[in-house]
């Protein structure tokens, strides 16, 4: 009787077990993905959402030029559990801040698994070139770790005073997974934090190669004979006329959302559109070099000093043009070189790869990677790399593009099982 | 809780949140290397603005005072980060949703009058009567305005009408782009039209004062802007400087002028 109870009472639950049941990340087009990302109805849901802190670390006696007065103070989020813990940092990928919506979310799910967390911007950020970055130049990993080496040091100092630290984790997605993959080699040799858990989130193999295909989908191949800027125009067209037509009152994620499902893009259009993204961050980030180094690139000397009613226009449309091989070329390489004369090309695109810390990885049990098989940024030889430098220790869903899954049910328990104690 | 505690209580928090000095926590540290001293390093390559380009035409706004509108808008951003924004933060925390959905409704709801307002004066019939007919389900089923009943029809979705689109409608141009102090993005038109709203509301509330014989409504008066304040920044979803990029104020002031020109289309 009591068997024929329980199968009754499981009968009654299945159908509600069954509408319950979690619906699989919708798109297999990793363009689409990486645009779309994971919509709100799929995404997982927070049992108790955290409002995280922000707060910010100022350099005493930085020359902040005017223009970037604004932008003085590094900026970071934190959100800390009431008890003691371990620390996680989390690092943003390229040109993203320490609250953006990705980083939010991965804040909250960290946090979620008890962990004290603090969000880092990229130092491809304009925000960490203005304030933090030592050289004022973003782009070459090396640097880019040294500084968020230095930053994370002050933080773990000042959070120390207010809360029980129990060890230091690391995380970071696109860009901000290759930094955390060379802070922890770093690490392992100064000892500085002892990096228990490392969790790079849809990382690029080689920062070149990744950029050099975001850049492409802006030039001919791509795009045939019309340019970048009569493409963009056009989208601004098309998404005029959708808002002229919709029933909408508020511009908010749900609209921009039901838009761009709404005009048709293909995938031509997705790539053009994750390509133009990439650009908006570079050409911040490029301006901002420019502007804190003098370095005559975007900027002519006589145009200096620029202030807080300068206008920009001029440098923003320049800005937009250069791509991250002029940008190499033309300013980072060059400025590697009067650092450092002997610095060489393949040298500099060598550190800035995971090729170069390739040993260390495979035998570092500690680092693992999160991420999809078909991310837009990654090429066939790139995901064979993953697959057989990480073994066991690369969990690669089927679809996702790039980060496009990371809100999605399984990819969080993915990151929360890699980091449980 | 009765309107007089609102009155006493809003001030209050604003009071505290001045006082207690918000915007984020700054910490203090010292780094000789990170002085970002001058280098002497200088490209050998240029990318510098040419005259007279014609890349990007469509991202031009008339603006002949943007010097001013750049100080401007800075100084909105400061404001925002140390008075409203940490405001709205303490709205949101101390403050239960049910209670913030609310004021946010009845302000709605006493808005909705200009924009019936505003549709008449464009001889939008259909849209005045939709925005009349939400005013008043609201108004009486809605307990006052507080819930938004008239939304649950998809027939009686929110219009958006201000005075500005009215002038823009009737063939006025939308002059130089102008930030206006605290309130941020306009042009001339829309200034003017937001000072049409302006009035149009203050009839409206006096209105609402006569009819339920209230004398001296000027401490009302400051607690309806005041609340007005909070309400419309905790439901903003801008912050300033959060594009991450140096060019914010060109990108705030082109999709500004690109929404208002479809808003007055539409």
């Amino acid at each position: 009787m009591r068997t024929l109870c329980a199968l009754i009472l499981l009968l009654l639950l299945l159908p509600s077990f069954a509408s319950a049941e979690e619906q699989p990340y919708p798109f297999d087009d990793p363009y689409r993905a990486t645009v779309l990302g994971t919509p709100a109805k799929l995404r997982y849901q927070f049992a108790d959402p955290v409002l995280p802190d922000v707060r910010a670390i100022r350099i005493e006696g930085r020359n902040v030029p005017e223009v970037f007065e604004y932008s003085r103070d590094m900026n970071f989020s934190t959100a800390l559990q009431d008890h003691a813990a371990p620390l996680i940092f989390i690092i943003a990928g390229t040109g993203a801040e320490h609250n953006s919506g990705k980083m939010l979310f991965l804040t909250e799910v960290f946090y979620e698994a008890g962990y004290h967390v603090v969000a880092l911007s990229s130092p491809t950020h304009m925000n960490f070139v203005v304030s933090a970055s030592t050289h004022g130049v973003a782009g070459y990993v090396p640097f880019d770790v040294d500084d968020l080496n230095r930053v994370m040091g002050w933080i773990r100092e000042e959070l120390a005073k207010e809360c029980e630290i129990t060890g230091y984790s690391l995380a970071g997605y696109s860009l901000g997974a290759l930094h955390a993959a060379f802070l922890a080699k770093r690490d392992e040799e100064t000892r500085e934090f002892g990096f228990r858990k490392v969790v790079m989130i849809n990382p690029p193999v080689s920062l070149y190669r990744s950029v050099k295909r975001l850049d492409s989908w802006l030039t001919e191949e791509n795009l045939g004979r019309t340019s970048v800027h009569n493409e963009i125009a056009g989208f601004i067209d098309r998404f005029s006329d959708y808002y002229l037509h919709a029933e909408v009152t508020d511009l908010d994620d749900d609209f921009l959302y039901d838009m761009i499902t709404d005009i048709n893009l293909d995938q031509r259009d997705f790539k053009t559109l994750i390509g133009a993204a990439f650009r908006v961050s570079s050409a911040s980030m490029i301006f901002s070099s420019d502007v804190c180094l003098r370095a005559g690139y975007l900027v002519p000397p006589g145009h200096y000093p620029l202030r807080t009613a300068s206008p920009l226009l001029g440098y923003a449309r320049q800005a937009f043009d250069i791509s991250f091989e002029d940008y190499l070329n033309e300013f980072l390489l060059p400025y590697l070189r009067y650092n450092d004369p002997t610095a060489t090309r393949s040298g500099v695109l060598e550190r800035s790869s995971l090729e170069f810390i390739r040993d260390w990885l495979a035998e570092t049990p500690k680092v693992v990677v999160a991420g999809t098989r078909d991310d837009v940024i990654l090429d066939a030889a790139d995901v064979r790399f993953l697959e057989t430098v990480f073994g066991e220790r690369a969990h690669l869903f089927e679809h996702g593009g790039h980060c496009g899954n990371m809100m999605h049910p399984a990819f969080v328990r993915t990151l929360k099982e890699l980091v449980q104690q | 809780m009765s309107l007089r505690v609102f009155s006493l209580f809003l001030p209050a928090v604003l009071v505290l949140t001045i006082m207690s000095g918000c915007g984020p926590k700054v910490v203090d540290v010292t780094d000789p290397q990170a002085g970002l001293e001058p280098t002497g390093f200088q490209t050998q390559v240029h990318h510098w603005p040419e005259e007279n380009s014609n890349s990007w035409v469509f991202l031009e706004v008339d603006d002949p005072w943007e010097p001013m509108n750049r100080n401007l808008y800075e100084i909105n951003a400061t404001l925002d980060k140390y008075v409203m924004l940490p405001a709205a933060t303490l709205y949101k925390v101390f403050i239960p949703s049910v209670v913030r959905s609310g004021v946010k409704n009845f302000i709605a709801n006493l808005n909705e009058m200009p924009v019936a307002f505003n549709s008449v004066l464009q001889g939008r019939m259909e849209k005045a009567a939709i925005s009349f007919s939400r005013f008043l389900i609201n108004s009486t089923f809605g307990l006052l305005g507080v819930r938004d009943l008239a939304s649950r029809n998809k027939k009686l979705p929110r219009q958006s009408e201000d005075f500005g689109q009215t002038l823009g409608y009737w063939g006025i141009g939308s002059g130089p782009y102008f930030v206006m102090p605290i309130l941020g993005p306009s042009n001339v038109r829309d200034a003017a039209g937001f000072g049409g709203d302006i009035l149009i509301l203050y009839a409206e509330m006096t209105m609402i004062y006569q009819a339920t014989g209230i004398e001296n409504n000027r401490p009302l008066d400051m607690t309806d802007l005041i609340i007005r304040g909070i309400n419309l920044r905790a439901n903003t979803a801008f912050s300033y400087h959060s594009t991450g990029s140096p060019f914010e104020y060109e990108m705030v002031r082109f999709i500004y002028t690109k929404k208002r020109e479809l808003d007055i289309q539409r």
